[in-house]
């Protein structure tokens, strides 16, 4: 009697633990705020959560501090690291006229309470030492040191940690060169002028370590696990396009093309302007297929003058991609053009 | 002239940014009540297949904001197929009838959405609020939910003119402070979104649930009508008013 009954049981049970491992990554996922192990907080951290001005104004909904907080905008855990105590009260002033666009509200603080969110959040800070994180490993370690211990994560996202304030960095070693990066961390506004990424005052040998573990980011943080992406994509059932953007963060398109495809950004020797051209006048030509074929297979930059070092080109992201994130793209990316809308009063 | 009025008048002229600016220039308006004026009796509807209201799924604070949302890009009525939410005024009226009494503009949150979705105010001396160095029409914005919302206003170029924090349980005023169409969202809730259209006269309607906006005592004359629609854009209609009399204008959309 026995074994007839065991094999519909057995079924339910590989039923069960399918069923079951098929949302591990979700239940594993930031989302469900059951992340890895918890950082240990820092007093300051903990007194700046108490702190009567973020209480009153909800900062947390919005930023992480400590281990509690939302991630609408950058984890303020190492803000003392990365801005300036000059820097920190023109943005709370009028955040708008340090990044157009924002979605952080200007709150109308009081010199009061100017002074005392400037003077809290410049304690929000961790003392590096160079030396010792440069001591020792190989070129990409000791640049993974540094990115932990600069919290870069705070702005950048690397596999499933981090978030999406800045670029996505990773499959950055697949889309940027060695110069370009190095050029960059040394003096990112003197390349960019309007980027929020801060001026470190990274040494040289910084910048080789970083250079090196930025370049190791050929998308292996993504491999061992579902891309974090699409478990939230999926999860959230989001529409295609949208998912499409998230790809097109994901890959930082934006970093070249600009926040939705409007081109702009500074492209040195790139014809005619020296700035990447909005991707509209390309969705315009290109169909399908074609604007497939030039995300797989990259593209080269027109160049002004033959002399001179060669602009970036559009790197090839046929190994960055599988098909329903492409597919995803493409919507996205025919979604901005000027649509023609369905419904108009003519 | 009243010397406070006109001090006022010249305040709020320095203070108009010129890319808000859709209608004429501030304060044009002068009041003339017409001795026998007309209406514009106005519906716009669609003429056979209509869009259906858009359904998302809620991605932040679900306890607050529930599991979907209903955006509002197009409100039809199933059996007039009448399109709320369009916006009708009277191209560059410079005198005619007082403006209507109001108390005020309000824009409600509550349970992460906007209440009214879309609304009139009026640009009038009257209406202006002064507080330190700004002037303007003061819109009043309350926070019936328990979670934090930001309140940022684009203009048509995607430029923000205010973004201001609203705090749970707490009101707060902005002055907006030109005639125009101010778009209002949240960027923790992204599905939010509202409309404030300020006009320079009190020659204006918004179109009810079943698709109709009337405009009344009108003096007689030809006009020019605007109508705008978030998702539609605008339209220009040719009307001729004539004393005690209602002018029809139909707008039908595809068919």
């Amino acid at each position: 009697m026995r074994p007839t009954l065991i094999p519909p049981r057995r079924f339910s049970g590989a039923g069960v633990a399918l069923i079951a491992l098929a949302f591990l990554p979700v239940l594993a996922s930031p989302l469900f705020g059951r992340d890895k192990e918890e950082r240990k907080e820092l007093p300051a951290e903990k007194q700046l959560r108490d702190n009567p001005i973020v209480k009153e104004k909800q900062c947390i909904t919005c930023h992480t501090i400590g281990n509690e907080g939302g991630t609408v905008g950058p984890n303020l855990n190492q803000v003392g690291n990365r801005r300036s105590a000059d820097w920190l009260r023109r943005w709370l002033t009028d955040p708008n006229a340090v990044k157009p666009g924002t979605k952080m509200p200007n709150f109308g603080f009081s010199e009061r309470e100017l002074t005392a969110l400037v003077e809290a959040l410049s304690r929000m800070r961790r003392d590096i030492n160079v030396n010792a994180l440069l001591a020792g490993g190989t070129p990409v370690e000791k640049g993974r040191r540094l990115f932990e211990n600069y919290d870069c994560a705070a702005c950048h996202r690397i596999g499933r940690e981090g978030r999406f304030v800045g670029p996505d960095l990773t499959w950055v070693g697949h889309r940027k060169r060695e110069d370009w990066e190095a050029r960059w961390l040394r003096d990112p506004p003197a390349y960019k002028p309007v980027t929020f990424m801060p001026k470190f005052g990274f040494s040289e040998p910084e910048i080789a370590a970083l250079t090196a573990f930025l370049h190791d980011q050929q998308g292996q943080a993504n491999t061992k696990s579902r891309r974090w992406e699409q478990t939230v994509a999926y999860y959230l059932d989001l529409p295609a396009k949208e998912r499409g953007k998230l790809v097109y963060r994901r890959l930082a398109c934006w970093s070249c093309h600009g926040e939705d495809a409007a081109g702009g950004i500074r492209n040195d020797n790139q014809a005619p302007d020296g700035v990447t051209p909005s991707l509209r006048k390309a969705l315009a030509v290109l169909d399908d297929a074609a604007l497939e074929r030039v995300i797989r297979d990259g593209s080269r930059a027109g160049t002004l003058d033959p002399a001179a070092p060669a602009p970036f080109d559009c790197p090839a992201y046929a190994e960055a991609v599988d098909e329903s994130e492409l597919a995803d793209l493409i919507l996205y990316l025919r979604a901005l053009a000027p649509k023609k809308k369905k419904w108009s009063f003519q | 002239m009243n010397r406070v009025a006109f001090a006022r008048r010249l305040l709020a002229a320095a203070l108009v940014p010129a890319a808000v600016l859709t209608a004429p220039s501030a304060f044009a308006y002068t009041v003339k009540e017409p001795a026998e004026g007309g209406a514009i009796a106005g519906v716009i509807r669609f003429a056979d297949a209509y869009p259906e209201a858009e359904v998302i799924k809620v991605s932040q604070d679900p306890a607050t904001c529930g599991l979907h949302q209903t955006l509002e890009g197009f409100v039809v009525n199933a059996d007039t197929k009448g399109l709320k939410n369009v916006v009708a005024y009277i191209d560059g009226m410079t005198s005619g009838k007082p403006f209507p009494e109001t108390s005020g503009l309000e824009l409600n949150q509550e349970g992460c959405r906007y209440e009214p979705h879309v609304q009139v105010g009026f640009f009038e001396p009257k209406a202006l609020t002064r507080v330190d160095d700004a002037s303007g029409v003061a819109l009043e914005i309350v926070n019936g939910d328990d979670v934090f919302h930001n309140v940022h206003s684009l203009d048509a170029d995607g430029k923000t003119l205010f973004n201001i924090p609203s705090l749970p349980g707490k009101d707060a005023t902005k002055l907006l402070p030109a005639a125009g169409l101010y778009h209002i969202k949240c960027d923790i809730h992204p599905w939010m979104s509202a409309y404030v259209m300020l006009v320079d006269h009190p020659y204006v309607a918004v179109s009810n649930d079943v698709g109709m906006f009337r405009i009344e005592n009108v003096p007689p004359g030809s006009y020019k009508l605007i109508l705008w629609h978030e998702e539609l854009g605008r339209v220009e209609r040719d009307v001729v008013v004539k004393a005690g009399e209602d002018t029809p204008v139909e707008i039908v959309i595809g068919g």
